[in-house]
């Protein structure tokens, strides 16, 4: 077993407990009541999914850096994840903004950023899927992850830029002493979950990546073949 | 939203996005690790791969 299958079980028993307590014991929220225990799984879902894709444009940095496929395969890796990440944080705040505001999805800042950043992060593994040669691959992903991180701060620094229907920004600070414990170990559950998934991603993709690299090429045509073809 | 609610901030009976939500939160992160780790296990060459950031292009 190696060590990031240990960090994945750990995540895993800290979730359990951060969500059993945001579900059972933390206090209901003043203004939401029982809609506002989604804030355990939304808040740290939406930390994680950016400082994951976070770790996806220093990937693209080191790998435009140094050109190694241990860099490139870390972009896939932490964008794979972040993408998915990033749905469920949209799926999750279309659930909670429906008991809150009425409906599930609004036109706000902070909506529409994180929705472009899915859509942005989504064309950088599209791209990856398209271009086949690996050093090619390399730098266009990495060129395209670092104009899509972009995004990341405005998602994050949006709430405070523009009036915004979304709350600001959940953090220990700014809710009550009560709600910090489950806030936190949930949010310490997700990082090591999405840590965890990265490393085991990357291991596989570099395998993949390398594998590519190193691939012979195809030996060239028989003699006989090549001539029939000019005749055709 | 019925009137009685404005100002409330709140409808009563959310508990099912509640459950909608942590059960998502939980089938997508146990559907990643599930796929992560079985994808690693058909992939032979990572266990050469152990610590090393790979060849450079």
């Amino acid at each position: 077993m190696r060590w990031e299958h240990g960090l994945l079980a750990i995540g895993f028993v800290l979730l359990a407990i951060g969500h059993g307590m945001g579900l059972f014991m933390a206090p209901e929220e003043a203004m939401m009541r029982e809609a506002g225990r989604i804030l355990y799984a939304h808040v740290p879902t939406a930390w994680v999914a950016l400082v994951t894709l976070t770790l996806s444009f220093f990937a693209a940095v080191g790998a435009l850096w140094t050109g190694r496929y241990g860099w490139d395969a870390a972009v896939e890796a932490t964008a794979e994840t972040g993408v998915v990440l990033t749905a469920l944080l949209l799926f999750q705040g279309s659930m909670w903004a429906k008991p809150t505001w009425g409906y599930y999805w609004d036109w706000d800042p902070r909506l529409t950023t994180s929705a472009i950043l899915l859509v942005l992060f989504v064309g950088v593994l599209v791209v990856r899927r398209v271009v086949s040669d690996p050093e090619r691959r390399l730098t266009v992903t990495a060129i395209a992850t670092i104009v899509a991180f972009v995004d990341v701060p405005v998602v994050y620094f949006g709430v405070k830029w523009w009036r915004s229907l979304h709350q600001e920004w959940s953090s220990p600070q700014t809710v009550d002493s009560t709600m910090v414990m489950p806030l936190r170990i949930a949010a310490f559950a997700m990082l090591f979950i999405s840590l965890a998934i990265c490393v085991i991603r990357w291991r596989t993709i570099l395998a993949t990546v390398q594998a590519e690299a190193t691939a012979p090429d195809l030996p060239a045509l028989p003699a006989e073949l090549s001539l029939a073809e000019k005749e055709v | 939203m019925d009137e009685s609610q404005v100002g409330s901030g709140m409808v009563d009976g959310a508990w099912g996005y509640v459950i909608v939500v942590y059960a998502a939160t939980w089938v997508v992160v146990v559907g990643l690790a599930v796929r992560a780790l079985l994808a690693s296990r058909g992939s032979g060459p990572a266990s050469r791969t152990d610590g090393g950031v790979g060849g450079s292009t």
